[in-house]
């Protein structure tokens, strides 16, 4: 039955002549302007990249070095601690703070690893031991409290490597009235802590050097839930994490703030928040650029932007970027960065991390055509 | 002819009656594709992420008024879905089933726009269009309990005003392909395919340029020319291949969810009507036995159809008038509409650009001018985030909701702006929104948007 509606489209291609061959002149069109594309110089590379090769080189290079280093600093606080905790002395104290230093600096160069076996129960690795502020009244009522049990609290900031340096360097106390404090209560406190995080920390280097690994490397799709997308999702909250809460919202600069807030510095009781800062950019710029924490040459997301369009002009961007926020962050005024929150060198700090912000967040996901979130994109 | 002549002919075309088969299959394969649709939706706990944990939801324009039920009762409108999905495949309380459809389907569409698909809103078209036609007249419940409504034939109507619905959408996403950046640059099938390239069989394909051409105007020809090939009883099984093979391909590259299921289901319309009276006769045979379907007791009753209803003719003529023209809007917009998006929703624009951006708003204190950045997470989920980051309207709503909120906690005429960093079809990320405008001085309107920054194409690699 012929439906007249239709058939007026249907005799223009007719009266077109086209209507035997209507498919192979467009065809031939396509081809046409395929070839012709093919003089401009617009990328128009065929774009092979082997992401199996990247999430290998990464894997082992990076992630599975970092947390084994992670956990061997992580160990030796353990068995300091445990010393301490049979006699506590000052000597004691001193190098369980200088295993905590190297600790929570190794620490930084995993937080962009929350996932897989550091995405634990609480939420990812980061927000789980590198929680802050401290709540220290909360901590506090937890030490003397005989019904305080940590594996089924939920809170997250009376816990990790922050709460551990609340306890080994306390505020404006000197070492000797800091160690006469740590009674068998505070002690053990200190112990449940530590103890925690190694065993954390053991469970996710068994489980990276057991099948998560080859796990990881195999699923090297794009789609969400793949191993790059819960990587790069990771890495982009970490990098804004480290603009976001250690940077703006001590220096004052996050909406809504009345001033600038010396408390929320990371490491607020040690102080040493620039080198933690340091060592955080280190790791993101690592992932990046492809490089071990030695400085070995690995396969990152600088790698895989250099194989599909439009990849190199984001590249050059990014590492115009990548060294504002280096400078930026050498040039934090020594001491520690709560006496120096409101000053001009911190926010340009904060600027150069915010300019970063699309290269790494925005425009390298589209490139890579990496889905952030299951529910993305319309349908065809 | 006179125009009085022709009319007439129309509306004796419109009404000339028809084999319902094809109408009844589309009930019940509608009805069975939102029952699974909507557990699916419950199933992947959207219901929690998408609809009852966010802290703000965006509008469309004009359904500020449209709310998510507090809680737990987000679930009732899925329970409804689930029961009247059911109901509508069995036939039973159909106007009703239909009707209770379409308000909880498009009511949970309304509730954020940043979850927009063109496949909702062809779901939404879909259970409309059934509401006004009598699907249920063979082969259901009603007819069991209500053996006189039973009937053959429909007016021809009934079943041309989804053939027409589709053939819009195909036809419509066609053409919104034939543009620059997607025929002759091959983008964003260039982005978006070799990122595919682990896919088994087929994945080494993907990293050929030639490979995103060859997608880029198949896939071109295929929306503009399907219907033509399916209204042709020669080319209709080809056609139908064509859709299938179309459909998986997408469905295995993208993430879409069941969005091919329903094309390749819908499409099934277009087929004849003893194609259809198989299908009826061979489901019949299954459910042989199944009293519930037993057609025989009613088999001699057979009621006219009704006749012309005119308030359904100036319904549709109205509604029909708007999925044709509305699409067109664009064309009144200054600026690249892939840019401004102004105009782009509601247009079958579907799969068409790689589009990504971030945006940090600034609130700045209007008493002390005092200003500082926004953290988005701590108001949107990440698909919010994404969205809003990319579509002007979004940011203007999220900016007069940022404005809303810091007054409320106390700050002075709070001045709200964005710096937004957007990439376009692998373009280096540039300025969407001018960052020196206070967004809370700006309402949204239909009136072009002197806000956004133009897209030129100056700096192109």
């Amino acid at each position: 039955m012929n439906r007249p509606e239709f058939n007026l489209l249907y005799d223009f291609f007719i009266n077109m002549k086209l209507k035997r061959y209507p498919l192979l002149f467009l065809l031939s069109l396509s081809l046409g302007a395929f070839v012709s594309s093919c003089d401009e110089e617009s990328a128009l590379n065929d774009v092979s990249f082997d992401r199996e090769a990247m999430l290998t080189s990464l894997a082992d290079g990076l992630i599975i070095p970092n947390f084994r280093t992670l956990q061997s600093s992580v160990g030796v606080m353990n068995s300091l601690v445990n010393e301490f905790s049979a006699s506590p002395s000052v000597e004691k104290l001193k190098s369980v703070r200088a295993a905590w230093q190297q600790a929570v600096e190794d620490y930084q160069h995993t937080s962009a690893f929350g996932f897989g076996p550091a995405n634990l129960p609480l939420g990812s690795l980061s927000s789980v031991l590198g929680v802050f502020p401290v709540d220290e009244g909360q901590l506090e009522r937890n030490i003397g409290n005989p019904d305080f049990n940590l594996p089924a609290s939920f809170d997250r900031d009376v816990r990790g490597f922050y709460a551990i340096e609340y306890l080994l360097f306390g505020e404006d106390l000197s070492v000797g009235d800091l160690v006469n404090g740590f009674d068998e209560d505070r002690l053990a406190y200190l112990l449940l802590l530590v103890s925690e995080v190694k065993a954390i920390v053991d469970a996710v280097v068994f489980e990276w050097e057991g099948s998560y690994r080859d796990h990881f490397i195999a699923s090297e799709g794009t789609s969400a839930g793949s191993s790059i997308s819960v990587f790069y999702n990771e890495f982009i909250r970490d990098y804004e994490n480290l603009k976001n809460f250690k940077v703006e919202l001590p220096a004052g600069l996050t909406a809504g703030q009345a001033a600038a807030d010396p408390r929320l510095v990371e490491a607020y009781y040690s102080g040493i928040s620039n080198q933690l800062l340091i060592a955080h950019f280190e790791n993101s710029k690592n992932i990046w650029k492809g490089l071990s924490r030695g400085g070995e040459e690995l396969i990152g997301f600088e790698e895989h932007l250099e194989a599909v369009v439009g990849g190199p002009t984001l590249i050059t961007h990014t590492k115009i970027a990548l060294t504002d926020i280096s400078r930026a962050v050498s040039s934090l005024p020594s001491g520690s960065l709560s006496e120096n929150v409101e000053t001009q060198e911190v926010r340009t700090l904060r600027d150069a991390l915010q300019a970063n912000t699309a290269n790494f967040k925005s425009s390298m996901s589209s490139l890579l055509g990496i889905s952030i979130t299951f529910n993305s994109g319309d349908g065809d | 002819m006179d125009i009085a002549a022709r009319y007439h002919q129309v509306i004796k075309y419109l009404e000339q009656p028809i084999s319902i088969a094809p109408l009844v299959v589309l009930r019940v394969v509608f009805g069975l594709l939102m029952l699974f649709s909507t557990l699916r939706y419950i199933a992947m706990g959207w219901v929690e992420t998408q609809l009852i944990e966010p802290v703000l939801h965006f509008s469309y324009y004009g359904f500020e008024w449209v709310n998510p039920l507090p809680g737990n009762w987000m679930y009732l409108p899925f329970a409804i879905m689930i029961a009247s999905s059911i109901t509508i495949t069995m036939g039973a309380y159909y106007r009703l089933s239909t009707i209770l459809f379409f308000v909880c389907f498009t009511y949970i569409e309304l509730i954020d726009i940043t979850y927009y698909l063109n496949h909702y809103y062809f779901v939404s078209i879909i259970a409309f269009l059934l509401i006004l036609v009598p699907a249920n007249r063979l082969f259901s419940l009603d007819v069991k309990r209500n053996p006189s409504i039973r009937s053959r034939k429909v007016s021809s109507w009934c079943i041309d005003i989804f053939k027409f619905q589709i053939a819009i959408v195909y036809l419509y996403a066609g053409l919104a392909k034939v543009n620059y950046d997607w025929l002759i640059h091959a983008l964003p099938l260039s982005i978006w395919l070799p990122a595919k390239s682990s896919l088994p069989v087929i994945g080494g394909l993907f990293t050929l340029k030639a490979t995103a051409y060859v997608f880029s105007w198949l896939g071109m020809l295929f929306d503009t020319l399907v219907v033509f090939g399916l209204l042709r009883k020669k080319s209709r099984w080809f056609s139908y291949i064509a859709v299938v093979v179309f459909h998986a391909i997408t469905g295995i590259l993208f993430q879409i969810g069941i969005f091919p299921l329903v094309m390749i289901f819908a499409v099934i319309i277009f087929f004849s009507e003893s194609f259809h009276q198989r299908l009826l006769n061979a489901l019949n045979k299954v459910l042989t036995g199944v009293s519930l379907f037993d057609e025989k007791a009613s088999q001699l009753r057979e009621q006219r159809q009704p006749g012309f209803a005119g308030w359904k003719y100036a319904l549709l003529s109205l509604f029909f008038l708007f999925q044709v023209f509305f699409p067109w809007r664009y064309l009144l917009y200054p600026g690249n509409v892939f840019w401004t998006e102004e105009g782009y929703r509601f247009a079958w624009r579907v799969m068409l650009m790689e589009k990504a951006g971030t945006a940090t708003f600034y609130v700045k204190d209007g008493e002390n001018g005092r200003e500082g950045s926004v953290i988005n997470g701590q108001f949107l989920n990440m698909h919010q985030e994404k969205q809003m980051a990319m579509q002007p309207d979004l940011m203007l709503q999220y900016a007069h909701y940022l404005d809303r909120h810091y007054s409320q906690n106390g700050m002075k005429d709070p001045i709200v702006r964005v710096e937004s960093y957007v990439t376009l079809n692998a373009q280096p990320a540039r300025l969407l929104i001018d960052p020196t405008v206070d967004l809370t001085q700006v309402e949204d309107q239909w009136t072009p948007k002197d806000w956004i920054l133009p897209y030129s194409t100056q700096n192109r690699d």
